[in-house]
């Protein structure tokens, strides 16, 4: 859950209200699917940051309203 | 130990062992930005790696690449408080780039490999693995593949649409002010910021990292901008009509106060190009009117290949922004009459007379810091070395010892506090034992000065735990090291010193009478303010910093 870990930490310090956070592990990595509402420049700082960290496979903002998806790797 | 043991057989890495982690830690910081690449900082579990946090929190804020090491309980006592036991993972977490801790022998070597990679990579900042001491004794079948994604941090191309937008942007500009961060240093744009700032007539404002990347005899640099900034700077800041920030975060620090400059931006009275290599610093503080994610210098680059030739702007801003400098200049001298001991300003420049032009400069954290940022004259890029986005008072001793060992050929000098010096001076235990002689001057206000400047402009002159109502000898201090010192009466003393120790490569600790009383950093932008309402002092009461009403 390290990696896990980092996420949410970043994601604390967002000014966005989460929702749901949903983490299902698939193989070797963390699938994290994210429902958050915030100001549209906040989101987008948030899916930017979230995309520094290295363990931070893929990244993607859903069509559908404000989600964020993530995947991590290698399970931690 | 185990780490430390195998470090035994190996001859080609340096092992140099500090009296305090936290001092380790900064040194490891000084080392980088001398040598350009990072220095592995190694610790024991439990205390010896917490003591690291505060100098990794401080290269995560001034993006410094540091690696660290951590030791750790064995894995069958892990989440159990097990003796020195901490979840460093845990700790670190928000304040590195990258934290990973091994958990099977075969990860080990990658994990130490990729988190020096990715510590210089885009963006520098600290890396930490940790090893559990199970682990370290057991001999690794081959490597495992630690699946991260390393690639993210190599900076990606300009977009030319960008370019394109902020070229029209800047062509439209009457007052442009190219605002040059830390981010200049890493990426080695100094050459390409002057040239821009050259062919459009603009001036240059600094942030105070950015401070190190500009040659301060440069006519068209005003000085660091921001709470402690250059009057001058702070002016053409304010009073820009288009900002070029080039590899800067939009700190507190330097704007002082964000309603103004959003409400500048979104009214159009003011428009900002803003090239950073993370992309999450743009649009953070403040959205800009164009923004371009790369490495600085090639976006400069880009920028001045499509540059036409007479785009130079008219030199009225310029001349008004030099004028306000003769003036605070003036009223300084006026006010270090003042003084029975010596003016703080006074000190920086007869040190800068005495140093050589690419000696390295090191601070520790208060008055005497921000002084530095307002009259210290870099010459070199690269030489001038603070403690900026954290402020860690202790900073300065342990960095100049890190700046030594990365280049022992040039004179290292720390300005310090005499609170400052008093949190990390253990570590001049090194200065002999590894030969690593700096010029160590302390700015001796027998206070915590710049907290007491605030306790006496904001808490009505309520002055409580910021003085030092007994310091110990500093010159005795340096003698228990085997360390001369002087306490100078007169400014050629002070001078003469430098210069000995500089020219004979001995280490010296020079302890300088400030009179705490006049001890005032100015001008002060106050926290919650605009650029335009710092404090000048005495004689600049007729100088207004707002270009409109000049
Ligand atoms: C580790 C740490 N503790 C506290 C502070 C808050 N602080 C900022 S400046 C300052 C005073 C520094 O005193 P000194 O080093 O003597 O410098 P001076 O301001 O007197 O020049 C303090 C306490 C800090 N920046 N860092
Ligand atoms: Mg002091």
């Amino acid at each position: 859950m390290d990696y896990v870990g980092r996420v949410v930490s970043i994601v604390r310090r967002a000014k966005v209200f989460v929702r749901r956070m949903e983490v299902e592990a698939k193989g070797s990595t963390y699938h994290i699917v994210m429902d958050v509402e915030g100001p549209t420049d906040e989101i987008s700082w948030l899916v930017a940051k979230l995309d520094k960290l290295p363990e931070v496979l893929e990244i993607s903002r859903l069509q559908q309203a404000p989600a964020v998806a993530i995947a991590l790797a290698d399970r931690r | 130990m185990a780490l430390f043991d195998a470090a035994y057989f190996v001859d080609d890495i340096e092992v140099v062992m500090f009296r305090h982690e936290q001092g380790a830690a900064h040194a490891a910081e000084g080392y980088a930005r001398v040598a350009g690449r990072p220095a592995v900082v190694a610790a024991t579990s439990g205390p010896g790696a917490t003591n690291l946090i505060t100098g990794l929190t401080d290269a995560y804020m001034d993006s410094v690449p540091v690696t660290a090491i951590t030791g750790q309980v064995a894995t069958w006592v892990f989440g159990r408080d097990g003796f020195q036991e901490t979840d460093i993972l845990g700790v670190a977490t928000p304040i590195t780039k990258w934290v990973y801790q091994v958990k099977r022998p075969e990860e080990a070597v990658p994990a130490v490999r990729i988190a020096y990679e990715i510590s210089r990579l885009g963006r520098p900042g600290p890396t930490l693995v940790d090893l559990p001491r199970d682990l370290q004794v057991v001999t690794p079948q081959g490597e495992a593949k630690i699946p991260i994604n390393v690639s993210k941090f190599i900076p990606p191309k300009p977009k030319e649409e960008d370019i394109a937008k902020a070229l029209k942007i800047v062509l439209e500009a009457e007052r442009p002010v190219v605002l040059a961060g830390g981010g200049v240093l890493w990426s080695g744009a100094t050459k390409e910021v002057l040239e821009l700032a050259e062919r459009l007539n603009a001036p240059i404002v600094s942030t105070l990292p950015g401070k190190a990347a500009i040659p301060h005899n440069h006519p068209l640099y005003m000085g660091p901008a921001g709470m402690h900034g250059r009057a001058e700077a702070d002016a053409a800041l304010a009073n820009a009509d288009v900002v070029i920030a080039v590899g800067t975060r939009f700190s507190d620090r330097t704007w002082g106060r964000f309603k103004e400059l959003q409400e500048m931006i979104r009214s159009g009275e003011m428009r900002v190009v803003h090239i950073d290599v993370d992309k999450s610093e743009i649009g953070k503080n403040i959205k800009p009117t164009v923004g371009i994610v790369a490495d600085a210098k090639e976006a400069l680059r880009a920028m001045l290949d499509m540059l036409p030739a007479a785009a130079a702007r008219s030199p009225k801003f310029l001349a008004w922004l030099h004028e306000i400098r003769r003036r605070y200049e003036e009223a300084m001298e006026k006010a270090a009459a003042e003084f029975k001991y010596f003016a703080p300003w006074k000190v920086l420049k007869a040190i800068r007379r005495a140093a050589p032009p690419n000696a390295i400069t090191v601070t520790g954290v208060g008055g005497h810091q921000m002084w530095a940022e307002i009259w210290w004259d870099v010459y070199e890029p690269g030489t001038f070395i603070t403690s900026a986005g954290l402020g860690t008072m202790g900073f300065g001793i342990p960095a100049a010892l890190g700046a030594k060992l990365a280049d022992r050929s040039r004179p290292v000098i720390c300005i310090d506090g005499d609170g400052s010096f008093q949190m990390t001076f253990n570590n001049l235990a090194l200065v002999r034992e590894y030969d690593l002689p700096f010029v160590e001057i302390i700015f001796d206000n027998a206070s915590l000065q710049l907290v007491k400047q605030w306790q006496v402009y904001m808490y009505g002159n309520r002055q409580i735990a910021t003085r030092f109502a007994r310091n110990p000898d500093f010159i005795k201090i340096g003698e228990a090291y085997g360390i001369e010192g002087i306490r100078p009466s007169t400014y050629e003393e002070l001078e003469r010193a430098v210069s000995w120790a500089v020219r004979n490569n001995e280490p010296l600790i020079i302890d300088v009478t400030i009179d705490e009383d006049k001890d005032i950093v100015l001008p002060w932008v106050k926290p919650g303010d605009w650029l335009t309402q710092a404090i000048l002092p005495k004689g600049m009461e007729d100088v207004s910093l707002s270009y409109e009403r000049y």
